[in-house]
């Protein structure tokens, strides 16, 4: 054993200082991101009139339940009298729509979600707080919002017969954005595959963009908690250009 | 045979120290997130009163059910109890409602989104635009009066206002719903091309599809378009 050790000494040496760093990488990194989380937590917390965090109604099922319709109700009777198109992303039911003046104008079922329990499970000051009609502050998307093909008038009538419409990329819809409640959305389409079957890439998404994370932030500093949904891209994209810059969003769960 | 072994030997160091760092990555990438989400959820959740025996439960039951009829009666007279039409203009379909049901759905064409540029002044934007419009005449045999554009885009000079040029009749189908603003909901030649996003703003629909939304929404009728 011992002549096996001293054989292969180098390899031994390797393989332990490689354990030792990974490891000393990932605690610290777990340590840097717990500690970004409670800072997070404490700053939530202390928007929140304690009385609401410990309402005893909240701890009954039956109540629970009917206040949590109350508040989706009210959220859309106060969205109603906006003129502009809004979001409205219901957990309980997987459904993700797009209403205007009060009309349901458009639904998707949600196909998937990560985390499978988003905010299932808070008080009832939180609650309140995470169902509260938000802003779209920051939004990002690998598609346009308004297709625009640019286009020079031409000058006379053969000129005219010689424009082509270039028809624009259309891949996968990707639309990530940061809502003033501190939540962060990524909504994904999904394709057909060439048997016009669902192309289901759950994982595969998951791990790109928890890449694309750690690749942006070695380690967190701020935590904001991020809802990964999956819709059919058709209805991801319609969804999309339907909602304005800067729109409202209203969850229910 | 000993010179095998020892190749062997490196190779399963090599793998070692590789499954390390594909485990660490993988800890590193998809675990940590996961307990962050859950810490912070867990922090959330917590309440110092679990104490239920101080509510009076069926009054408190009693008054929010009172609360959710109202605003469920409320929450349904938003919705326009008579007929109204729905666009969809990024897939372009539409939906024809009347009483809450949908009575007729499918494919129509909205705006090209092509931007149209005359010079450093003057462009046209042909996009549908969203939000909700009104019906506010409905027109048989419509014809159409060509603004500026018609004939920018085809390279033509453009005839002053009222000139006999800009009139052309049977383009429009049988029936035109006049939105306000230029914009209507109407029928087209280019029937094959319904269900792209051809037009300069305008709705256009299948002849069938287009009686029928004729016949359904009468005047003030709400259209939403999104």
């Amino acid at each position: 054993m011992k002549e096996f050790i001293k054989r292969y000494k180098f390899g031994f040496i390797a393989f332990f200082t490689v354990l030792v760093i990974m490891l000393a990488i990932t605690v610290f990194r777990y340590m840097k991101s717990m500690e970004a989380v409670d800072k997070a937590v404490n700053k939530k917390l202390s928007l929140i009139p304690e009385a609401e965090i410990n309402d005893a109604g909240w701890n009954s099922p039956e109540i629970q339940e009917k206040k949590k319709e109350i508040h989706w109700l009210e959220r859309h009777l106060t969205l109603a009298k906006s003129d502009s198109l809004n979001l409205g992303i219901n957990l309980a039911d997987s459904i993700v729509q797009v209403q205007l003046k009060g009309t349901v104008l458009f639904q998707a079922k949600i196909q998937k979600q990560n985390p499978a329990q988003f905010y299932n499970e808070l008080n009832y000051g939180t609650y309140l707080d995470f169902t509260k009609i938000a802003r779209i502050s920051d939004e990002q998307a690998n598609i346009l919002k308004r297709p625009l093909k640019r286009i020079q008038a031409p000058k006379n009538e053969d000129e005219a017969a010689k424009i082509k419409h270039d028809s624009i990329p259309d891949p996968l819809l990707v639309w990530k954005f940061k809502l003033d409640n501190q939540i962060e959305v990524v909504i994904t389409g999904i394709g057909l595959n060439k048997d016009s079957v669902a192309d289901l890439r759950f994982d595969e998404d998951m791990l790109r963009y928890n890449v694309e994370k750690v690749k942006q932030k070695w380690v967190t500093e701020h935590y904001i908690p991020t809802l990964y949904i999956w819709l059919n891209d058709k209805d991801a994209k319609a969804i999309y250009r339907a909602i304005p810059e800067k729109g409202k969003v209203v969850f229910r769960n | 045979m000993e010179k095998v072994k020892t190749i062997l030997i490196w190779i399963l160091f090599v793998a070692a120290i590789a499954a390390i760092i594909v485990l660490f990555a993988y800890v590193n990438v998809n675990t940590i997130p996961e307990k962050q989400f859950a810490r912070y959820q867990a922090e959330l959740s917590k309440t110092a009163n679990t104490d239920t025996t101080s509510l009076n439960r069926e009054n408190e039951i009693k008054a929010l059910n009172k609360k959710l009829d109202a605003l469920n009666k409320r929450t349904q007279r938003l919705t326009p109890g008579n007929a109204f039409l729905i666009i969809n203009t990024t897939n372009n379909t539409f939906e024809l409602y009347k009483n809450n049901q949908i009575i007729r759905q499918g494919r129509c064409s909205t705006g090209s989104f092509i931007h149209l540029e005359v010079d450093s002044t003057k462009s046209f934007t042909f996009e549908t635009p969203k939000g909700v419009m009104t019906v506010q005449n409905k027109v048989t045999n419509p014809v159409w009066t060509k603004p500026d554009w018609a004939f920018i885009e085809e390279g033509l000079p453009v005839p002053p206002p009222g000139h006999s040029s800009r009139r052309e009749p049977n383009v429009l189908g049988d029936y035109a719903l006049k939105l306000g603003d230029g914009y209507m909901i109407h029928g087209t030649l280019y029937q094959r091309l319904i269900g792209s996003p051809v037009t300069h703003g305008c709705v256009r629909l299948l002849d069938d599809d287009l009686e029928a939304v004729y016949t359904t929404l009468p005047v003030g009728s709400k259209v939403f378009i999104y």
